[in-house]
């Protein structure tokens, strides 16, 4: 069955999935329940069509970032950078904390060495974000594969 | 063929029985009329609509639903078939985690409904920000009310 992808006022990208009920439905064929998805659809829904289910992206990661280009789902790259930080903060997070912790044992030995190391590591995890790699990456793909694997470890 | 020839000790009653008409279900006072499967939903306490869904919006399964609107991450909106009759009803979902980032868990919440649709948020369970990490579902959703 055909989906309808429509954009909404604030921008966002909706995907309509028409529904063939499993219980007690009353229409029969595809086209029908096509049709009433789309007698459905929201007032202020901007450029709604149809779409083949197959332009639909699989991969989620970047879902916040679809947007309509004729006929096709395609990925809004700014976007996509910003959910890409957004992922690389989370990561780090965690990292941060157990280095904080451990920043406070190196200083309960005096062990100014292992604190320096340290603080070395944890300013790379606060860069992780300004990685030029990130604005370099000019598909979703290439983007996933911007993870400074040595930077996101204690 | 056989036939029965004996005494009968207590006479043939008829007994006469209508179908209850949707009012009268919705009225859910009648102890007279018996219920019908056609009407059975216009109970009070029947569930007026129902679906589960995939994250990405894939139907499993569904009662009296046009389509299910994927919006974002955590973000949709179910299409009643046959509305409610205003926006003055009880819709709930819920979710099954699995997959989510560990320390966040998810919650699914309802916040807003209009009679024909309603809408599906999921947030993080530990600081309420809308998910923005995918999870596998599926999620389930339902209504009660008038139609």
């Amino acid at each position: 069955m055909r989906k309808i992808i429509f954009t909404r006022p604030d921008g966002r990208l909706s995907v309509v999935h028409p529904v063939r009920n499993t219980l007690d439905e009353t229409l029969t064929t595809d086209a029908e329940i096509e049709q009433r998805a789309w007698d459905r659809l929201p007032a202020d829904a901007m450029n709604p069509q149809w779409v083949d289910a197959s332009v639909i992206p699989v991969d989620r990661t970047f879902r916040n970032a679809w947007k309509a280009e004729l006929g096709a789902v395609e990925h809004d790259m700014p976007k996509c950078r910003e959910i890409w930080r957004d992922t690389l903060r989370a990561l780090r997070m965690p990292l941060l904390a157990q280095l904080d912790i451990d920043y406070l044992r190196a200083d309960e030995r005096g062990d100014a060495a292992e604190k320096a190391r340290i603080a070395a590591q944890k300013q790379r995890l606060r860069d992780v974000t300004a990685d030029p790699a990130i604005e370099a990456a000019q598909t979703p793909e290439e983007l996933k594969s911007v993870i400074p694997h040595g930077s996101m470890s204690k | 063929m056989r036939r029965f020839i004996g005494k009968v000790s207590n006479p043939i009653r008829t007994l006469v029985q209508t179908a209850a008409t949707q009012a009268e279900q919705e009225t859910g006072t009648a102890v007279d009329k018996f219920v019908s499967p056609g009407r059975q939903q216009f109970h009070p306490s029947a569930a007026k609509c129902w679906i589960e869904f995939t994250i990405a919006g894939v139907v499993n399964a569904s009662y009296n639903i046009t389509s299910v609107d994927d919006t974002g991450l955590g973000d949709w909106t179910v299409n009643i078939a046959t509305d409610m009759s205003s926006g003055n009803y009880s819709a709930g979902a819920s979710a099954d985690p699995t997959g989510v980032v560990a320390a966040y868990n998810v919650t699914i919440a309802v916040i807003s409904k209009l009679a024909g649709s309603f809408r599906i948020i999921g947030t993080r369970g530990n600081d309420g920000t809308i998910l923005t990490d995918p999870f596998s579902g599926p999620v389930n959703a339902w209504a009660f009310g008038d139609q």
